[in-house]
């Protein structure tokens, strides 16, 4: 089933709504990820979510003002722009084509991974001279010290935390897409993808509903 | 009587001022910002300009009255600056493998433990630091003298679409929401067993019934309030009406026009180091 | 007469699913009349209320069969934003009708009437009305996301009430609220009815619907099994064997028959159970 898509129906007042919630979750990621000590940013989730399922400029904007208002607070956000808008439209053009389900995922992903590294690198190189304070960073500085290049550092660490990252992310959101009721998931520009065999009347996992009963009390 | 007490007053002139004349000093700042970091022949390499230049949002943030608060906020990126100087200084000997870098001071511990301060390290840390010491500062000024509110109505009137001012205004409400909803969520499901501490696997376990139940309560919630929008009129296609009113403080003109002269300086500085 | 909304012949049926929610449903609901739907969950009360309001199918997506009129007129004829201000709606979530962008209750209420372009001096007469109407006034300052469940659906209710709509939509207001918090949102619902306003009602708190209604609708498996004045529906044992709760005047009136007393009528409130049994009692037939 080809369809055309325009901004215009990406755009629709559920997205507008949408977005907020990516920003949010995307914060919010970041943070669950820091109480529970993980070593990564995990602040992609709400990107990757909204792009999967509204399309790659609802995706990017979520990208774009996640960063914007975290910036607000820690202007040094401010710069990591590019790299949340690209996940963002990435996902989302692949989306479009389908290529989140079977086994076009590794491909996606692939290529979701290598654009958001050769996004993020040359920020953390010029910006930072290679080291931004982060954990993970540190490292960078070690193999810095030891006499590798920057540019030699700076990628084989980013790529090992940012594809980690990267793959948590994705999980998180597939998840979460698997759990979404078909009834809910066709009023997205792209929820029809993800039905496949559900039935309208699909129930969520028993725990995942014990708890968010919990959440509502 | 409601209408006038939502207004925004505020006593310092500066503080008070038009939000789009706040963007433009910002703006200012920054391409002079830009231009002074290129100074740096003159001074055998450092850009002392450039550093001088940060003191001129230390000024600005005292002059408007926000001392305290632009202090506090200023920690992490304080934090990085010192991170990325002493990396800097520190570890990158030259710029090109080619050319031998230059040492301006080593502490002769031992044979394996010399911490060396480069030369080129050091200019390249100063200069990378104050960038973003300088670009995010003036950031923080602008955010801890103007609320969202003011800004989002500014941007409004010169012609924001109300839709992207209402996006932006929700996504920071909806940070604290959820934020509040991930304790709960996460305390509940301690309760119930789930391990939050322990090796990193079962840690990294640990994320999913937190995250997974929490995304998927507030897209039900978000169902709901498409549907109260939409009540409530978000897609009328008429003109809206808003209770806040912006004034100008006086200052704009002023403050613009103060930056504007730097930025021309600086400029007039940067051809004739260019040119001599 | 004025039929302010029309169901002809309406069935409605979810995207991806065979069965209808709703089927073959007929309603004329009356101006200024109080229609109080009930049923079990499940039966498609909730999809009857989005129906009317036009959410089904527009926001659900899904098939509608069969004509839906609001004020005369086919809902699908109405332009973007126009419904809004004839038919108002509340949900069963206070928290969920709260807008998020503005830090007080006073602004919050505004907030639909800044979106229809209303003059500053009408919006501010408009709120204090609405304010004082849900008795919210003394909040008007408060942060929204501070207030109580209760409070909040109040604030919900004010910031319907504030457009001012011919027609009110209510789906469980109370459902999700605290003792305190429901009896605040029904002195509302009493006022309302005071002031002759066409309302549709869903409620599972009988004893209440069977105070403010005047007419009612049961509703089980998408269709309505029963339509017509609260007296003669509510007062009706049959329908227990539906999982229709009566009102408690009401089971106490079936009970006192059904041993032997003579009662003029069956009571389903307060009201009409200490005239119509205090009558028999006085009569002397026990």
């Amino acid at each position: 089933m080809k369809k055309t898509y325009s901004i215009k129906d990406d755009f629709s007042t559920l997205a507008m709504l949408f977005i907020p919630l990516g920003v949010a979750i995307n914060f919010v990621g970041g943070q669950v990820a820091s109480l529970l000590k993980l070593p990564v940013y995990l602040d992609c989730i709400g990107t990757v979510l909204t792009a999967m399922l509204s399309g790659p400029w609802v995706g990017a904007v979520t990208g774009l003002l996640t960063n914007v208002v975290t910036g607000i607070a820690n202007p040094v956000n401010f710069w990591f722009i590019p790299v949340n808008v690209v996940v963002g439209l990435v996902v989302g053009f692949l989306a479009r084509k389908d290529m989140w389900r079977g086994w076009k995922l590794i491909i996606s992903f692939i290529i979701m991974d290598l654009v958001s590294l050769f996004v993020s690198t040359p920020i953390v190189v010029y910006v930072y001279g290679g080291v931004t304070g982060s954990g993970t960073s540190l490292l960078t500085a070690v193999l810095m010290a030891t006499g590798q290049s920057i540019w030699a550092s700076v990628f084989s660490v980013e790529i090992i935390w940012t594809t980690l990252d990267r793959v948590l992310s994705y999980l998180v959101a597939y998840l979460i897409i698997k759990v979404i009721p078909a009834k809910t998931l066709v009023k997205f520009s792209l929820g029809e993808f993800y039905i496949g065999k559900k039935t309208a009347a699909a129930a969520p996992v028993e725990e995942v509903k014990d708890a968010f009963e919990e959440a509502n009390k | 009587m409601y209408i006038e007490q939502i207004q925004i007053r505020k006593d310092n002139k500066i503080a008070a001022m038009d939000p789009i004349a706040k963007l433009w000093v910002v703006l200012l700042y920054f391409v002079t910002n830009a231009v002074l970091a290129g100074i740096s022949e003159p001074f055998g390499g450092y850009s002392p300009l450039l550093y001088a230049w940060f003191l001129a949002v230390i000024i600005l943030a005292a002059v408007t009255g926000i001392m305290k608060k632009f202090l506090k906020a200023m920690g992490v990126v304080a934090t990085i600056f010192i991170i990325v100087f002493l990396v800097q200084a520190f570890i990158v000997e030259t710029p090109d493998p080619e050319i031998p870098g230059v040492i301006l001071w080593r502490w002769n511990i031992s044979s394996a433990f010399h911490p060396t301060i480069w030369e080129y390290g050091l200019q390249n840390g100063l200069k990378l630091g104050f960038n973003i010491l300088n670009g995010a500062s003036i950031f923080v000024w602008l955010f801890q003298c103007t609320q969202n509110k003011e800004l989002s109505r500014a941007l409004e009137d010169r012609g924001m679409n109300y839709k992207v001012v209402y996006v932006f205004l929700s996504s920071m409400e909806m940070i604290g929401v959820l934020n509040k909803k991930s304790q709960t969520i996460m305390n509940a499901q301690r309760a119930r067993g789930v391990e939050t501490e322990g090796n990193m696997l079962v840690r990294a376990k640990a994320f999913f019934p937190t995250m997974v139940p929490l995304v998927l309560s507030s897209i039900t919630d978000m169902e709901e309030r498409v549907l109260t929008m939409e009540s409530k009129g978000f897609n009328a296609p008429c003109a809206k009406t808003h209770l806040l009113v912006l004034h100008k403080s006086g200052a704009e003109k002023m403050m613009i026009a103060i930056f504007a002269v730097f930025f021309v300086i600086s400029v007039i500085g940067r051809v004739l180091v260019w040119v001599l | 007469m004025g039929a302010v909304i029309e169901l002809k012949n309406v069935s409605y049926k979810y995207p991806l699913t065979d069965t209808p929610a709703i089927r073959n449903f007929n309603l004329s609901v009356e101006k200024g009349s109080f229609w109080g739907v009930i049923g079990p969950n499940g039966s498609g009360k909730t999809t009857l209320c989005a129906i009317m309001r036009g959410f089904a199918p527009s926001f659900y997506k899904g098939e509608l069969e069969g004509e839906v009129l609001v004020e005369g007129k086919r809902i699908d004829e109405y332009a973007e934003g126009e419904l809004s201000l004839r038919v108002g709606y509340v949900f069963q979530n206070p928290f969920n009708q709260i807008s998020g962008v503005k830090d007080t209750v006073f602004e919050e209420v505004a907030y639909g009437l800044e979106n229809f372009g209303v003059s500053t001096d009408e919006i501010e007469e408009r709120v204090i009305r609405a304010m004082k109407l849900t008795d919210i006034e003394h909040l008007a300052m408060k942060k929204p996301f501070e207030l109580s469940g209760g409070q909040q659906q109040r604030m919900a209710l004010a910031s319907c009430l504030v457009l001012e709509p011919d027609i009110l939509i209510i789906d469980e207001p109370t459902s999700q609220l605290d003792p305190e918090g429901t009896e605040s949102v029904f002195k509302i619902i009493e006022q309302l009815k005071k002031e002759k306003r066409t309302v549709v009602l869903v409620e599972h708190k009988i004893d209440l619907i069977a105070e403010y209604a005047d007419n009612i609708v049961v509703m089980k498996d998408g269709t309505a099994i029963r339509s017509g004045s609260k007296q003669e529906i509510l007062s009706d044992i049959s329908l227990e064997a539906e999982g229709i709760q009566l009102p408690q005047y009401a089971l106490l009136g079936n009970e006192l028959i059904k041993r032997g007393m003579k009662l003029d009528y069956i009571p389903i409130t307060e009201q009409q159970a200490i005239e119509v049994i205090g009558k028999a009692i006085k009569g002397g037939d026990c």
